[in-house]
């Protein structure tokens, strides 16, 4: 019996022991089964990752230059210089040549280079040379990144064009902010093996796209003009103790700006340490109540709809009530009857109120929305906005607002809205789209260069050719008879000059004023318009002393520059 | 009598190869030659890698040598010193005198290549396709900088 039960206890473990081994078998090769195939992608995947490493391959912003190819703004490199203590192999002898090259006292280098920690920053914003020093001695322990840096070779005198760039390379207020998509460009990356060290393996990338270069951008400001506008503002707030201005050339026919200051300005290189107020562009974010310059709209308005023609009588007894408020001349008096010419260039506000009633309010508010009030001008400047103007049907338009606003009261505007609409009479009355940027350069990832020139825009006719020609005419009488200081012996200039008050909390402020003058030359076929702003000027509260004067300071260099012969001789050579 | 077998002059040996040993000579030279090619392949790969990494620091470092002169060339012809220089040499602002002329005008200057594709490809290393439109003055500065006879200073 016994000799019977041996064998089969013995098969019996037999078969345990091979059904043991057939399930570790089956679990090994259900394991590997389970590594080779179905986890197949991932743990290839991770193993990729151990091994590989993404690198972003940064591009350089565009540049900008202005008309003539003249660098505003531009990318270089700088220098982030850092260490990693441990592998750092003599710090007692290379800390006095890295202090003499990074400009930092000997014993701090020392101190960081024999510090705890596995890493630490030497110092940032290293210039290129001293950089390229550093990568050259080749120092075990010691890394030298570089790191663009905007760098604007014409300081001040562009800060408000241009904007600036932070830390992360975005792009804030004027072109910089404007076009920030455009001129960063798309980083590439490249995927690359590495060794257990990692350094980069020799070998050409497992994956690769290349960085899409930021866009250049031409612009149609021409920095000599810039830089006389740029002059003559600052003697202006000198001679006249103005607290802050602006200056704006435009091509009128165009839309193009040429110039565009304010003061005071900063330094985009430095901006960290300019006061927060400075920065954005006050031509196109700083809305004033602009006063008398206003009128040009509301006679333009009043010629365009019939209301009036530049002979239209008036009765001016100095005062007229509009909406329950009485509305009063600059000079408190009243000048008997005039004509709309006469109350254009003594620029009575009774007579601005008459054409804006006898207009009809739903008319008039239709001529400033048509002349681009109330709405951005689209141009191309971060952070534009729209100014303020009620229209009739707000909870907050009275009627009396019909008369203010014709004199430039109870409207606010901004100096580019403003300039844009004088541009329209300037311009036969097409309301032509500003822009600064005349030229984009762009550079695909192929490498294809790219120009494409930006055309003038037509927005809208705000007024007809012969409203327009009329305007013209009587702006120059304006000039001629009354904002003598904007005259320029040989040429006819049209302008109108502004005086406005400033708006407080509890009214408008006893003495403080804007003087203001918007005129363009030659006026028959404007080759620019100049929209000069004065802050409180102390020398005298009025625009046709202030900002005229400077106007005639500007158009005189202007005429010289950009070689406009006198009216008697450009009109004989057309002839 | 019995006949004597013939002496054995040559032993046949049946074909059967060579043997094991000349087998793993040749197997081993293999190997090696093998080991050898792919070394000489693996060297000269890591050696044109390496030559790709020194030329693309170069390629790098000229990149940034480029960036650095235009940052040289854009400050040395700022306007502000560039005004500053023109002051100290004497160049004053003129007006200019303009004479009334018989004759036909001169070309339209819209038709004269201006400075700006010539700055872009002298910095930027690309040539413009369009046709470039510039002002007369632009015209003549851009004459003044090819080094035309120009008037003297005053």
């Amino acid at each position: 019996m016994s000799s019977d039960k041996a064998p089969t206890t013995g098969h019996h473990r037999l078969n345990v022991l091979a059904f043991c081994l057939t399930f570790a078998c089956a679990v090994l090769v259900g394991q590997l089964f389970r590594y080779q195939v179905i986890d197949h992608d991932e743990l290839r995947q991770d193993a990729l990752n151990q091994r590989t490493w993404e690198k972003e391959v940064s591009t350089d912003r565009g540049f900008v230059a202005d008309a003539n190819g003249h660098i505003l703004a531009l990318d270089t490199i700088e220098w982030k210089v850092s260490a990693s203590p441990p592998l750092v192999i003599h710090p007692d002898e290379i800390a006095g040549r890295f202090a003499e090259l990074l400009g930092l006292p000997r014993d701090e280098v020392y101190a960081k280079l024999t510090s705890e920690g596995p890493w630490v920053q030497l110092a940032a914003g290293v210039d290129y040379e001293a950089g390229e020093e550093i990568l050259a001695l080749d120092e075990p322990g010691i890394t030298c990144l570089p790191e663009h840096r905007r760098f604007y070779p014409e300081g001040e005198l562009f800060a408000h064009v241009i904007g600036i760039v932070n830390n992360t390379g975005d792009g804030f207020y004027g072109v910089e902010g404007y076009h920030n998509q455009m001129l960063r460009g798309d980083a590439g990356y490249r995927r690359v093996e590495q060794n257990p060290v990692g350094q980069e393996l020799p070998f050409s990338p497992l994956e690769a796209e290349a960085p899409e270069p930021g866009t250049s951008l031409i612009l149609t400001i021409d920095r000599n003009i810039q830089y006389i506008a740029e002059q003559e503002l600052l003697k202006g707030l000198d001679e006249y103790g103005a607290e802050s201005g602006t200056v704006l050339i435009m091509d009128p026919q165009s839309g193009s700006i040429l110039a565009l200051v304010s003061q005071p300005s900063y330094d985009p290189n430095d901006f960290a340490e300019a006061e927060l107020r400075l920065l954005p562009d006050p031509t196109v974010s700083k809305m004033w109540e602009p006063g008398s310059i206003f009128k040009i709209i509301t006679w333009a308005a009043g010629l365009d709809s019939g209301t009036i023609s530049p002979g239209t009588t008036f009765y001016d007894d100095g005062a007229l009530e509009v909406g329950g408020r009485v509305i009063r001349n600059w000079d408190r008096q009243g000048h008997g009857l005039v004509t709309m010419q006469d109350g254009l260039v003594q620029s009575l506000n009774t007579v601005a109120a008459f054409i804006s009633t006898s207009t009809g309010k739903d008319q008039f508010y239709t001529y400033l929305r048509r002349f681009g009030f109330g709405t951005l001008t689209q141009v191309d400047l971060a952070s534009e906005g729209p100014g303020m103007m009620k229209l009739p049907g707000d909870s907050n338009w009275f009627p009396s607002e019909l008369g203010t606003n014709s004199f430039g009261q109870g409207v606010a505007v901004t100096p580019m809205q403003m300039i844009v609409a004088a541009s329209a009479v300037a311009n036969k009355g097409m309301l032509m789209k500003p822009h600064i940027v005349g030229e984009m350069i762009t550079k695909n990832r192929e490498g294809t260069v790219r120009r494409i020139r930006v055309d003038p825009m037509m927005v809208r006719w705000a007024i007809s050719q012969e409203t327009a020609q009329t305007m013209t005419q009587m702006l120059v009488q304006v000039v001629e008879k009354g904002a003598t200081q904007a005259q320029i012996p040989g040429y006819r200039v049209a302008g109108k000059t502004g005086t406005a008050q400033i708006p407080t909390p509890y009214g408008y402020h006893p003495s403080d004023t804007i003087g203001s003058f918007v005129g363009y030359v030659p006026a028959d076929d404007p080759q620019f318009i100049v929209l000069v702003k004065l802050d409180k000027p102390t020398a005298s509260p009025w625009g046709s002393q202030t900002a005229a004067p400077t106007f005639r300071a500007i158009a005189e260099r202007l005429l010289v520059y950009m070689q406009i012969p006198p009216d008697e001789i450009r009109l004989a050579a057309s002839q | 009598m019995s006949r004597q077998a013939p002496p054995v002059l040559f032993r046949y040996q049946s074909d059967t190869g060579p043997s094991l040993t000349v087998v793993l000579a040749v197997f081993v030279a293999l190997f090696v030659l093998f080991l050898w090619l792919h070394f000489i392949v693996a060297q000269q790969i890591e050696s044109v890698g390496r030559e790709i990494q020194v030329k693309t620091e170069e390629l790098h470092r000229i990149e940034r040598q480029i960036q650095d002169l235009q940052r040289q060339i854009a400050i040395a012809g700022s306007q502000k010193r560039l005004a500053l220089r023109a002051q100290s040499l004497g160049y004053q602002p003129q007006k200019p005198v303009y004479l009334r002329v018989q004759g036909p005008l001169p070309p339209d200057s819209t038709s004269i290549e201006g400075p700006v594709g010539r700055m872009s490809s002298m910095l930027f290393g690309f040539t413009s396709e369009l046709t470039q439109t510039s002002s007369t003055w632009d015209a003549l500065t851009s004459e003044m900088n090819a080094g035309s006879t120009v008037p003297d200073a005053p």
